[in-house]
């Protein structure tokens, strides 16, 4: 987090627009600012970075699980007079009274985004948060929106927070355009463009390197995890393990061949590796050390010779410890397979879940008609585009609604704030491997 | 069935890099589908229209692959018994098919004579299968609406019906399709995959291809067939006459199969409708 944030903003007015020349102070507020920045923070940051240093700081207190009150002003869409653009008397008011906010705590931090908006952010007890709320309250006239002033709590309310950097940047949707650095294999293929072409001649070779390949470095472990937002520990639930097809491409494939490229090949391989992380959980030393295991697996796969060795070998009672994702693609592809390798799986005591699910999929496939327990939700910054009905409509065709859902590829607190507003418990993904910290 | 679902071996040495060595048979699948006949491994299916009065005609052609005749002929890497190469050699195909129909020579030929007249003079809609990456830089364009094109006269896409997993991707496809000309059907909707629909005729399609089985007329379904378009509809695998009573009595028109094109030749008035 960039707690050390550049001393060069730290005499800027928040309302100047991002480059004014600020140096001379004009008001307390400034004055105060520049005092405290010799000290240390609080530190004024007016502009683009501010907004990128709030998303930081909200990831870094979801990340960390450490709580924040916060202050979100939204002077933005006020009378240019009382958010003090001006010297217009009105706006002195509102100067005046954030005042406090920078005499008694020097860990309060104070953001200004670039739409003018303003957001305060203290460790609790904040009572500087409180006594500007309440001055504030007194000098905003009835004009004002109701939401003008709102006090916050994180990490619960990180998507509150976010969506209005995101906004202030001119971004819709909480995830403030950060890139998912989770790499979900890419559903469209793409052009080649004279590079090595992922071909069957390309499958063969590689079918032959990784049959005698140990996957461990191509293959992705993550733990899901029980999150609540009210600050409990991250208890691990199961392990989800599944190729790692980015890490795949860079080990064994050479620059630009690439399997989305050839979809059919790209699922034979799929299956290819299916059969082997089945294969591993079927050896003896990892059946000692028996845990509770997630696989997205293809109704061939379930029917093949790997899994049958698997399903003889682990105990009847470990296995309501295996997860078996299964696909939307498998079941309309070819339904009444999908539904005997479903009921054959139920009768032996395994857990199902829909894999790769998104509100879209659920609202036309629902998770209840295909007899799977679990939705397996694939995170998108898209999903913050969802209007809450949307969102509660999708998961409440869940089986046990939100609470059988678990969140997958959370990368950012944005998806995690998502999750808690949506009432998901489970999550997988980067962010919550930080979490749990090293295990 | 598939031959690389076997056993793990011993534990072995982390990967160091590919052994780019020959495996003889799906080393050359693709190789054997370049130098394939198109006009023996392709299936002709006429697509017929059914008027109001019972009188019928050409509606459409469906020019795909035939996985039969694929096994029929000196297969070297098992592609019958594993659907994955198949729909890669379906893939495959698509691409040479494309390519051969935008030839004058080998058009007419691979279209050949539709209900004892040379399709030429009257080219009939044309339902095709698309290659790997047909519409791969969806993302990159324009993202605009773009209106249906002609029902009558643009040709078909058909994509299977397991890409409406990802329905957003697929209404973004959808989209591309039509800037470029071409309509969208998706194929193997079924008794079995209707039942698992909340809302099909919310899939972002033009056109549904609706394989018959007397399940449909199950209870369960009408509700879900009510709900649907019949001009979306084209009913397909019409090998008896209960398939085309059926489709007639739900308002469908489109009909595809041995008895539809039995239907066909038995009108002596066939023409294209």
């Amino acid at each position: 987090m960039s707690a050390a944030a550049c001393p060069a903003e730290a005499g800027r007015d928040p309302w100047d627009p991002p480059g004014t020349d600020a140096a001379a102070p004009r008001s307390a507020w400034t004055n105060a600012a520049k005092a405290q920045g010799a000290a240390g923070p609080p530190v004024l940051l007016p502009g683009p970075q501010a907004a990128a240093d709030l998303i930081a700081l909200v990831e870094e207190s979801v990340a960390t699980d450490s709580r924040r009150e916060v202050l979100l002003l939204r002077l933005g869409g006020l009378d240019p007079r009382q958010r003090g653009a001006s010297a217009h008397p009105a706006g002195r008011l509102v100067r005046e009274a954030l005042a406090p906010l920078f005499e008694g705590s020097v860990r309060t931090r104070l953001f200004g985004l670039p739409n003018g908006d303003l957001v305060a952010v203290a460790p609790p007890p904040a009572h500087p948060l409180e006594a500007a709320r309440e001055a504030l309250t007194r000098v905003l006239d009835a004009t004002a929106p109701p939401d003008a002033i709102r006090t916050l709590r994180l990490p619960e309310a990180a998507a509150a927070v976010l969506a209005a950097a995101a906004e202030s940047l001119g971004l819709t949707g909480a995830a403030a355009g950060r890139e998912d650095p989770t790499a979900w294999p890419s559903s469209g293929p793409s052009a080649p463009g004279g590079a090595t072409a992922f071909d069957s001649a390309a499958l063969a070779a590689l079918e032959r390197t990784l049959a005698a390949a140990d996957l461990g470095a191509v293959t992705r472990r993550q733990t899901v995890c029980r999150l609540d937002p009210d600050h409990g520990p991250a208890a691990p639930l199961w392990e989800d393990r599944r190729p790692d097809w980015t890490a795949l491409a860079a080990a064994v494939l050479p620059p630009g061949c690439d399997p989305a490229a050839a979809p059919a090949l790209r699922r034979r391989l799929g299956r290819l590796l299916e059969a082997r992380l089945i294969a591993e959980l079927a050896h003896p030393a990892s059946l000692r050390a028996w845990r509770p295991t997630g696989l997205a697996i293809s109704p061939e796969t379930f029917g093949g010779p790997a899994f049958a060795r698997l399903d003889a070998a682990l105990p009847a009672m470990s296995r309501a410890g295996l997860v078996l994702g299964l696909r939307a693609e498998d079941a309309l592809a070819d339904p009444s397979g999908f539904a005997s390798v479903r009921d054959a799986a139920r009768a032996r005591g395994y857990r199902l879940a829909l894999d790769a699910a998104t509100p879209a999929l659920l609202v036309l496939l629902p998770p209840a008609r295909l007899g799977v327990d679990l939705v397996r939700l694939r995170w998108s910054p898209d999903l913050t585009t969802l209007s809450a009905e949307a969102r509660a409509h999708a998961l409440a065709l869940c089986p046990g609604g939100p609470a059988g859902v678990v969140l997958a590829g959370v990368a950012a607190s944005a998806a995690l704030a998502w999750g808690w507003e949506a009432g998901i418990t489970m999550f997988q993904g980067p962010l919550i491997e930080r979490r749990r910290g090293p295990h | 069935m598939n031959r690389t679902d076997g056993p793990a071996k011993a534990p072995a040495p982390a990967i160091a890099g590919a052994v780019w060595a020959e495996a003889p048979a799906l080393a050359g699948l693709d190789a054997w589908l370049a130098g394939l006949p198109l006009a023996v491994v392709l299936r002709r299916r006429i697509g017929i229209a059914v008027g109001s009065d019972g009188g019928c005609g050409v509606a459409h052609l469906r020019l795909a692959p035939s996985l039969a005749e694929m096994r029929r002929m000196a297969d070297p890497a098992g592609l019958g018994d594993d659907l994955d190469l198949f729909d890669h050699a379906r893939r495959v195909l698509a691409r040479r098919l494309l390519a051969a129909l935008a030839d004058p020579g080998l058009r007419a030929g691979l279209i050949g004579p539709i209900a004892g007249r040379m399709a030429a003079a009257a080219p009939p809609q044309l339902h095709l299968d698309l290659p790997d990456g047909a519409t791969a830089a969806v993302a990159a364009e324009e993202d605009g609406p773009a209106p249906e094109p002609d029902a009558a006269s643009a040709p078909v896409a058909v994509l299977p019906l397991s890409e409406a997993a990802a329905p957003e991707l697929l209404a973004a496809r959808r989209r591309m399709l039509h800037r470029r000309g071409w309509r969208l059907a998706l194929t193997g909707l079924s008794a079995g995959n209707l039942v698992l629909l909340a809302a099909p005729e919310a899939l972002p399609t033009d056109l549904l291809r609706l394989r018959w089985s007397a399940e449909l007329a199950e209870p369960a379904l009408a509700s879900a067939l009510d709900r649907m378009d019949p001009a979306r509809l084209v009913l397909t695998g019409c090998h008896r006459p209960a398939a085309l009573a059926w489709g007639r009595a739900r308002g469908i028109a489109r009909f595809e199969g041995a008895e539809a094109e039995a239907l066909l030749r038995r009108a002596p008035w066939a023409e294209a409708r």
